[in-house]
């Protein structure tokens, strides 16, 4: 299956495209970037720093505690069943192999995906590492450890699934939640001072082994010992993980995913909104647009995440408030070395970049949690473009959501010359980004008949396009930095970008399959 | 034997060269002419089968599908309770419901997707919990909205179902000529299935099932959906075949025209409770104010509306 996807890529015009955008793009943008600024100093002084501010136990912790809500997700989440189908639900499951036999493959599936990713990224980055002089093999090594950790972190989420999927089965009690409890322990404990003061113990659990590389790669509480220790032990966790998950794999590996199935109401409920099946009376709008907008809205509401991203803005808000308001000094803001303040600013705004990418990954969604009721709603008898706009308008306010509390830790975290001002940046940004989002997800469809799995190219297109945006309105802030036409300029290359983009989404709505 | 030497005559030339090749018959030639070729096969798939018949005719275990007290729960809803269902041997039973009666969940447990809360399934004399391989194997499910995956061609799906089901390669080459004609996928057979039509795609699973040799238990769960009249008239003339032949058939089914031309029983469902059960005759007995399958069905399942 994936030859055969390769062969379609490589046959079809429009998905080269996409790819070329995506790697040609993304190479030219990073090398923009690498050349705003001189990344090698920053590194340089970069390992005395941390050393300065954090100690060697902490990042033992840190990394645990990745593993510890890898185990805590995978107990209370869908574990591997995520990887899941529907097609596997109707071709494989009713056939006569077994649970492990439909998993290792599907894995195999996810390296593959993963191995591609990391190229890609490494592809991305290669100018900025040959301007801060990093070596390539070591990153490259560093990467694949990376990666070997986070795959550890994904198969103790399996293993905990498994624990608690077959202890459901055989105990009704509440009690048997304590478990996780246990699971967690054991998981954690290792990663504290007490233990990892002994080379030999530290090593034991996997975050242990990834933080010990980590450290001996980077320099930063090096040792002197070289990673291969390490390296060793995680490369032995890695297998032995992964068999214990294909050995504990069965049964409730299907059932998990057949019940997220069975309890598709949501979909259907949605789907009467979109054919008008539902009593807009009571509403006191009367616009094919707020319907959309609404529609997204209470469905994104009845997903659990929900509750939590508000949360977690107005506890994040009210967090960033009081650091910038009453600035405590128990909590005091990151120095930047006068040495270092001519490269202070691109990476402040690079940061800036990558923040606002990482909150607009909802706008992308916007279309794309759609699945198969796109269709639906591309024949509802709605313009097109007041779907594009109601999708834009929700994605705004999911993306500010997200961002708004970031930008206020940065603001208060980063303190350089002019970083109140370079701050306003983060609402074109988002404007654009959110923009971005919808264009990509909406032509997703077109390259596909699955509209919930967005083709490799599309998904790393997003960001590519993105960083591409972010360094023309980096470019045009340095050009007019000194001039009154920046207003003129900034808020026209905005309007513009946004509505082409929006265009191209309208394009990619009337031009589906 | 006459139908095998049929098939191979149907054969296109790469076809007959991929049997040629399973069969070992030496291609050292630059040229071969056709009817020497199917000659040669013939005689080779003469010789292959001398020892056995072709689709060696194993019969099933009485009852081929049996379900005993079995309740399906989804949190605090009872997707379907108690339900007790027989499929013999030789016979076509109809699922027949509203949406929403439970229908699909009792053929995905059936299928071995989903578990039982309570009660047990048996096919072909294997439980499905016990030993869900050997209850899988005899197995064929055509789930409610067809679905394949879209990066295969039809052609490898085909022999992937057929690996999966150990069907050896010769028998997999020859049914698989049988059923794509039979279904009209000839021209479809180096498509991707993510390109396919609905009806297509539901042929194409239709094959994929009947690559393996029958006697077969079938649970199919509205299988006319999207086929033109042709491709139904097909699957029905070939599901009575097969039923003919001792296949233990159970579709679910709401066409009621469907099932009544095709069903030998029924088994009537509603909100997870069966309300009838049995043959036409014996269900007009247990409505009597109903006098066709339609009118037993809104009888049975909330009353005959007034007009």
């Amino acid at each position: 299956m994936l030859f055969n996807h390769l062969k379609r890529t490589i046959t079809s015009p429009s998905m080269l495209s996409f790819y070329a955008i995506m790697l040609v793009g993304t190479y030219l943008v990073s090398s923009v970037i690498a050349i705003l600024g001189s990344y090698e100093p920053l590194f340089e002084t970069v390992t005395t720093t941390i050393e300065s501010t954090i100690d060697r136990s902490m990042v033992m912790s840190a990394l645990g505690l990745v593993s510890l809500m890898a185990v805590v997700g995978g107990y209370l989440g869908r574990g591997p069943s995520a990887e899941l189908t529907e097609i596997d639900e109707y071709i494989m499951m009713p056939t006569p192999t077994m649970p492990y036999q439909l998993f290792i493959p599907k894995y195999i599936r996810r390296i593959f995906r993963k191995l591609g990713f990391a190229f890609l990224a490494l592809l991305v980055v290669l100018p900025l590492v040959s301007s801060s002089d990093i070596p390539l093999i070591p990153l490259g090594v560093l990467m694949a450890c990376f990666i070997v950790f986070l795959e550890i972190n994904y198969l103790l989420g399996s293993i905990s699934f498994q624990i608690r999927s077959r202890l459901e089965r055989k105990f009704k009690t509440p009690f048997r939640h304590f478990i996780l409890l246990f699971l967690a322990l054991v998981v954690y404990i290792p990663t504290l001072p007490e233990v990892t003061i002994n080379p030999i113990s530290s090593l034991l659990i996997p975050s242990n082994a990834f933080a010990y590389i980590v450290m001996e790669m980077t320099g930063i509480f090096a040792s002197g010992l070289g990673p291969l220790n390490g390296l060793v032990c995680l490369l032995l966790g890695y297998p032995i993980a992964f068999l214990v998950v294909v050995n504990l794999v069965g049964q409730d590996y299907y059932e998990r995913f057949a019940l997220k199935t069975s309890n598709g109401g949501n979909e259907s409920r949605i789907s009467r909104m979109i054919r008008g099946e539902v009593d807009f009376s009571e509403s006191r709008f009367n616009d094919p647009l707020m319907w959309v907008f609404l529609k997204d809205f209470w469905s994104k509401m009845r997903k659990p995440f929900q509750f939590w991203k508000y949360l977690y803005f107005f506890i994040g808000i009210a967090i960033a408030l009081y650091l910038n308001i009453v600035r405590p000094i128990w909590l005091p803001p990151l120095i930047i070395p006068p040495e270092l303040s001519f490269a202070a600013v691109p990476a402040f705004l690079l940061v800036l970049i990558l923040v606002t990418q990482m909150a607009s990954v909802s706008a992308l969604l916007s279309f794309i949690d759609e699945k198969e009721n796109i269709y639906l709603l591309k024949s509802s008898p709605f313009k097109a473009s007041d779907i594009v706009l109601a999708k834009y308008f929700l994605s705004l306010f999911e993306v500010t959501l997200t961002a708004a509390p970031i930008v206020g830790f940065l603001a208060y975290f980063m303190r350089i010359e002019g970083s109140f001002y370079l701050l306003t940046l983060v609402a074109p940004l988002v404007l654009i980004f959110s923009a971005t989002g919808v264009m990509v997800g909406a032509y997703v469809p077109v390259f596909t008949n699955e509209p919930s799995d967005p083709p490799v190219p599309l998904a790393f297109g997003f960001p590519a396009i993105n960083i591409g945006f972010g360094a023309l309105l980096m470019a045009i802030v340095a050009i007019y930095a000194d001039d009154m036409q920046l207003v003129q300029v900034m808020p026209a290359f905005v309007v513009v970008v946004v509505l082409g983009l929006l265009a191209l989404a309208t394009f990619a709505l009337r031009s589906y399959k | 034997m006459n139908s095998v030497k049929s098939i191979v005559e149907r054969m296109n030339n790469d076809e007959l060269i991929r049997l040629a090749r399973q069969l070992e018959v030496s291609l050292t030639n630059r040229k071969v002419k056709r009817d020497l070729l199917v000659e040669t096969i013939q005689s080779e798939l003469e010789e292959h089968y001398r020892e056995r018949i072709p689709w060696k005719k194993t019969r099933l275990k009485d009852p081929a599908i049996q379900i005993s007290g079995l309740t399906k729960k989804f949190g605090n809803t009872i997707a379907v309770r108690g339900l007790n269902l027989v499929v013999r041997p030789g016979q076509i039973v109809g699922l027949v419901g509203p949406n929403g009666a439970g229908k699909t969940t009792t053929l995905r447990v059936l299928a071995g997707i989903i578990r039982p809360t309570e009660g047990s399934v048996r096919v072909n004399g294997f439980d499905m919990n016990v030993s869900p391989l050997k209850a899988k194997q005899t197995l064929g499910y055509i789930p409610e909205r067809p679905t394949c995956y879209p990066n295969l061609k039809v052609r490898e799906y085909l022999t992937f179902i057929a690996k999966i089901y150990r069907v050896p390669p010769i028998d997999a080459t020859l049914r698989m000529k049988e059923y794509v004609d039979l279904f009209q996928l000839n021209d479809l057979l180096d498509a991707y299935i993510g390109t396919l039509s609905k009806g297509n795609l539901q042929r194409a699973l239709l094959v994929g099932i009947f690559v393996r040799p029958p006697p077969h238990i079938l649970a199919l769960d509205e299988p006319i959906y999207g086929l033109d009249p042709r491709g139904a008239w097909s699957l029905k003339v070939l599901l009575k075949k097969l039923r003919d032949e001792g296949s233990a058939i159970l579709i679910s089914t709401h066409i009621l025209e469907i099932a009544e031309g095709l069903c030998d029983r029924f088994v009537i469902m509603n909100e997870g409770d069966v309300v009838g059960k049995g043959t036409l005759e014996e269900l007009l007995v247990q409505t009597p104010n109903a006098h066709t399958i339609e009118e037993i069905f809104l009888e049975l399942t909330g009353g005959i509306p007034g007009t």
